[in-house]
């Protein structure tokens, strides 16, 4: 210990009402899933006036997975390798790629899904691609006594820039999968999100259709630092539309896509990830393409 | 405080220490706001320095401390000193230092010119207007930097009057030198004990002498042991060269001009070498009628640079092989036939550079050519490039392949001043066991190496070759552990010595000690500025991925020929690592296919001769950065001549083609 | 915060800062030798210990999670007799990492060995990791200085060497 630099007070709470207890008491308090964005920052230690830890891992409801008949239900402090060991039969292929992406099996251990959500100022792969599969998440409003849970579609815990919408005593609790599938996903990442965000491009996309008609068309970007877009009009104008594309069709999606990244933000997206962006679009739809035309 | 795990010395007193840098490139100090009063830090400026506030370099010089002017971003100002690094580095942020930037924004670039030197022979301008036509290039080799992930340590204290430093050096003498000025001490009162290090872009060349004579000073002004770390990085010097080659009626070259200019950053240091090596890197193996070559050092404000694994020969070389790929090009020729057409024993550069002959290079890149289907690969994607008319995600991929080669030379011109002091001292004691006095760190290479040699010569067992105690009091300067000199040079002052003890080895009284210096191991070979002893071909394929426009690398082969070397296995790894790790600085990515080839295909072979060995490392950074851009500017249908790409160029040369 | 744990088999009682990494603990407070990576959200990956028997980035394990824990650096590992199938097939290879990464890669490494046999299901279970798996593990650690197949090679010898160690073990 060190004069001059406060060493944290580290709360363990053990049940979720004790966690309420302890987050009313240190509203300052930082929640501590599995740590390993918040280590990473490179002026994290030392600072000299740190705020208190509050640890979620010995809470035992945020720890589990459940499935239910409509949903399987993630607790947020579950790993990206405790879930990839649900098993290929129950997670989605989406996001099961997205999660063995994201990290090494060292590092995955570490990751939670609800940290992962939660990241200050940079969007990994996981929320576009959670948004694709149409997830929800359960936020936790700790206020002592007049605690509040609800349910949220995941794209509204962003803006469109990929701010993180959440206030301080809100806290993820619990993230919701439905069991319907999608016949096709995709997902196509270039770049090192912590060392080159402003080159770095995911694209999660889902889509489901029967007898060569789409039915449903869920597609995100997303860029670490600047955006997390979901082609809401896309995804309309898509529905009903006949396997495979023609040409002109995937010109279009590409085109209003690229619309909407650019008319997102006032700011200029740096050339690179346009043209990944764009790449990745049509990639998407030419995979698409081939997936249905090999099924005939 | 914890429970150490190993310890030589108490530590309970120790102070740790923080440098602090400039952020800005050019301009003034005005004031320095020192953190709140506390008595257990201190802060050391130029102004607490007791000798000379200068770090010298042979002829050249550095402040230690940046008086009033900053010259680059990141030079030393002041040091922090305190109990423990956790407080050290929080109160550091307390010191707020009032910078005036510098108003010469028309010179913010070029500080400096130094006076050019130039080589050449023939009638340059006469060959010039006789040709048919010419062909011009300009390549680069852009600034790189090291990632420091390590920190830098350096330890000082007192012992009975002797300043005692322990630091990871790859010049512990320059480190004794700098402290003994620094501290305005004398020399044999400082004792430096290098610690191990890896240093392939010599990391530890000069920074440990700042850090030292850093600590030097608070120890004496404290008494107590001190501890400074530094993750400054350690920076390449960009290059910019320009190659205008006359052709004649069948586009052959026949005449060629070059300017090279050497951004050195700050303070320039080893000037006189530099030019030497980048020259040697620029004359090409081509026959020309007239060559020209200028090399011109500029300063900047840019952090000082020099040495980084090699001191310019790679970036020149690099030019040079990626100049003859272009001319194939030009020529609409398959690069490997031309450079077997071209190349030849060309008696116009002995001057610079002596090689093996030209028909053992001729013979590599004929087997390299073979292994690696060279002519069918580049005739298919030539063909692709000229037939493609824009690259789509529909068809994700664009390949090219490119071919380079080179000769390796290794350590300092011949004539240089740096070989002079350069010693090696070799004792033969009773009991048959020999004593190795050197300031180079003993590590496993060099360990291996050394006795390999030394019971090869002296018929003595492995086990009774040991090496001295490494500290300056005991050790003889063997100079700056640089280009590869551990492995050659050095080799060839051993032998020398190993050739006086044999002489003298039962006539005279034990123990012997035969000294050598490394001019004295050159005399009597070659007059070249410098000798190559080896030849190196390399292709590398490549592929941009057209949808996540990065840029891998399909299959590396590589062929290389050494006069003489016992270490072909040693070789071997060593240049994967190397070819991996250039790979990577070109921004380039190896890709792994499940089941596939492997990525690489090196070989190496020696010719069986006695002469002694020349290094390979720095020729084969050249012929990986040239191969690739040689690879990229077919897969991109471009001239791809700066290296290491970025995504500026690959979205700038898309965008070209588009 | 009072933390006791094994380092390299030896009790430590630490008094640190409760969020101060692992890393930084094993450089100052133990001095630990070879540890001196702090890359700063370089993401270097040279800074892997065995914390429990299991790979860890230690830039990434604050002081409050070591609790009794069984921290293992690279020296420690050496003592081990499960690093000498890494030394073996380094030498069988000829192939090996570089002074800079040598420890981390060489962790890494024996993270991978210890997935193939499950230790309380005795030697019949084999869950060797595909070689994507393998050289996406090494990749955790970004120094470039092997390739794939140097990567797989030296695994694949370290993992014969491994499951003799086990076989004669039951």
């Amino acid at each position: 210990m060190y004069e001059g630099i406060r060493s944290p007070a580290v709360h363990l709470p053990k049940t979720m009402s004790d966690l309420v207890s302890v987050a009313t008491r240190f509203p300052n308090a930082t929640f501590w899933a599995g740590g390993t964005f918040l280590m990473s920052r490179h002026d994290y230690y030392p600072t000299r006036d740190s705020n208190d830890i509050i640890s979620l891992s010995e809470v035992p409801d945020l720890g589990r997975i459940n499935r239910t008949d409509r949903y399987l239900e993630i607790g947020s402090m579950v790993t990206f390798e405790d879930m990839l060991k649900v098993g290929k039969q129950v997670l989605p292929g989406l996001l099961q790629e997205t999660l063995e992406r994201t990290a090494t099996r060292i590092v995955r251990r570490h990751i939670t899904m609800g940290g992962a959500l939660c990241t200050e100022g940079i969007r990994l792969a996981l929320p576009g691609t959670l948004v694709s599969l149409q997830a929800e998440v359960e936020v936790k409003t700790c206020l002592g006594p007049k605690t509040e849970t609800k349910w949220l579609d995941l794209h509204r815990l962003y803006d469109k820039l990929g701010v993180l919408q959440l206030k301080k005593n809100e806290l993820i609790t619990r993230i919701r999968l439905g069991f319907e599938r999608e016949n096709f996903s995709y997902f196509i990442t270039a770049g090192n999100p912590m060392l080159n965000p402003q080159e770095t491009v995911f694209l999660s996309f889902a889509c489901s259709y029967n007898q060569s008609v789409i039915q449903k068309f869920s597609m995100c970007l997303t860029f670490p630092t600047s955006l997390i877009l979901v082609p809401k009009e896309i995804d309309m104008m898509m529905q009903g539309t006949l396997l495979p594309l023609t040409s002109q069709q995937i010109s279009r999606v590409v085109r209003n896509v690229m619309e909407e990244i650019l008319s997102a933000s006032p700011q200029e997206y740096p050339p690179m990830q346009i043209e990944r962006a764009r790449g990745f679009v049509e990639s998407a739809m030419h995979e698409l393409n081939a997936q249905s035309l090999s099924e005939r | 405080m914890a429970d150490k795990l190993n310890k030589n010395l108490d530590t309970g007193d120790t102070l740790y220490g923080i440098v602090i840098r400039s952020t800005i490139e050019n301009g003034t100090i005005l004031g320095i706001t020192s953190p709140k009063q506390d008595e257990r830090f201190f802060m050391i400026g130029p102004e607490d320095v007791p000798g000379g506030n200068r770090v010298a370099v042979y002829d050249d010089e550095f402040p230690l401390f940046a008086s009033s002017e900053i010259s680059y971003r990141g030079q030393p100002i002041v040091a922090l000193f305190g109990p423990d690094m956790e407080t050290v580095e929080i109160k550091s942020r307390e010191i707020e230092i009032d910078f005036q930037l510098a108003t010469e924004a028309a010179n913010h670039d070029l500080k400096h010119v130094h006076s050019p030197i130039s080589y050449s022979w023939g009638s340059i301008q006469e060959v010039f207007d006789q040709s048919e036509s010419s062909f011009e290039r300009t390549y680069v080799d852009r600034r790189v930097w090291t990632r420091e992930d390590t920190v830098t340590r350096v330890i000082s204290w007192l012992d009975n009057n002797q300043l005692h430093i322990e630091a990871p050096t790859q010049w512990p003498f320059h480190v004794r030198d700098t402290v003994a000025e620094a501290c305005g001490r004398t020399k044999k009162s400082v004792v430096i004990s290098p610690s191990s290090h890896f240093s392939p872009k010599d990391e530890k060349l000069l920074i440990p002498s700042v850090l030292a004579a850093i600590a030097g000073i608070a120890t004496i002004k404290t008494g107590q042991r001190v501890e400074i770390g530094s993750r400054f990085p350690t920076y390449r010097s960009p290059l910019t060269i320009s190659r205008k080659t006359a052709l004649d009626a069948q586009g052959s070259p026949i005449a060629e001009e070059v300017e090279a200019v050497v951004d050195q950053g700050a303070f320039p240091l080893f000037t006189a070498e530099l030019f030497k090596q980048i020259l040697a890197g620029l004359v090409p193996l081509y026959d020309l009628k007239a060559f020209s070559s200028t090399v011109r050092i500029v300063e900047s404000h840019n952090p000082p640079s020099h040495f980084f694994g090699d001191l310019g020969y790679s970036s020149a070389l690099y030019s040079t092989e990626a100049h003859a790929s272009a001319l194939a090009r030009n020529k609409q020729s398959n690069p490997s036939n031309w450079r077997i057409k071209h190349y030849v024993d060309g008696t116009n550069r002995l001057e610079v550079l002596e090689t093996l002959p030209s028909n053992k290079l001729r013979d590599l890149i004929e087997e390299t050519c073979a292994i690696s289907d060279f002519a069918r690969h580049h005739s298919v994607y030539e063909l692709q490039r000229k037939t493609k008319k824009s690259i789509s995600t529909f068809l994700n991929y664009s390949r090219g392949i490119g071919i380079s080669c080179g000769a390796g030379i290794s350590g300092f011109s011949l004539d240089s001043p740096l070989n002079t002091a350069a010693k090696i001292s070799i004792t033969l004691n009773t009991n048959n066991k020999i004593e190795i006095n050197s300031s180079f760190h003993a590590s496993r290479k060099i360990s291996t190496l050394w006795r390999a040699t030394i019971a090869n010569e002296l018929s003595i067992e492995r086990e009774n070759i040991l090496f001295i105690e490494p500290n300056t009091d005991q050790m003889v300067d063997t100079g700056p552990d640089v280009l590869s000199l551990d492995v050659e040079r050095s080799v060839m002052m051993i032998q020398q010595c190993c050739d006086g003890i044999k002489s003298k080895r039962f006539k005279e009284p034990l123990p012997i000690t035969e000294s050598a210096t490394a001019k004295s191991a050159l005399s009597g070979t070659s007059k070249a500025m410098f000798s190559s002893k080896n030849w190196g071909c390399l292709i590398i394929e490549l592929e941009v991925n057209t949808i996540t426009l990065e840029v891998q690398v399909r299959r590396v082969w590589g062929r290389f020929s050494f006069s003489n070397t016992t270490e072909i296995n040693r070789l071997r790894v060593k240049f994967r690592h190397i070819i991996n790790t250039s790979l990577s600085e070109c921004n380039v990515i190896p890709i792994h296919r499940e089941g596939g080839p492997p990525l690489m295909d090196i070989q190496v072979n020696t010719l069986g001769s006695n002469s002694s060995p020349s290094s390979a490392t720095s020729a084969l950074r050249a012929m990986v950065m040239a191969s690739c851009a040689a690879a990229l500017s077919q897969a991109l249908n471009c001239d791809a001549t700066a290296m290491p790409i970025t995504s500026e160029d690959i979205i700038g040369y898309l965008r070209r083609e588009e | 915060m009072k933390i006791n744990c094994t380092i390299d088999n030896k009790s430590i009682s630490l008094t640190v800062n409760s969020n101060k990494p692992l890393n930084l603990i094993l450089m100052e407070d133990v001095e630990a030798p070879n540890m001196d990576a702090r890359c700063r959200d370089g993401f270097c990956g040279n800074c892997v210990v065995l914390l429990n028997d299991e790979a860890v980035l230690s830039c990434l394990i604050p002081a409050f999670k070591l609790k009794g824990a069984r921290v293992l650096t690279f020296d420690g590992f050496k003592r081990t007799r499960f690093w000498h199938d890494l030394e073996r097939a380094y030498e069988d290879t000829g192939s090996h990492p570089c002074p800079h990464c040598y420890a981390s890669k060489t962790l890494i490494f024996e993270a991978l060995l210890q997935t193939i046999v499950k230790s309380d299901e005795g030697p019949s279970r084999d869950e060797e990791p595909s070689e994507e798996t393998i050289v996406e593990e090494i990749a955790l650690n970004r120094c470039p200085c092997l390739d794939a197949h140097e990567m797989i090679d030296i695994f694949k010898a370290a993992a014969t060497y491994r499951r003799r160690r086990r076989v004669r073990r039951y």
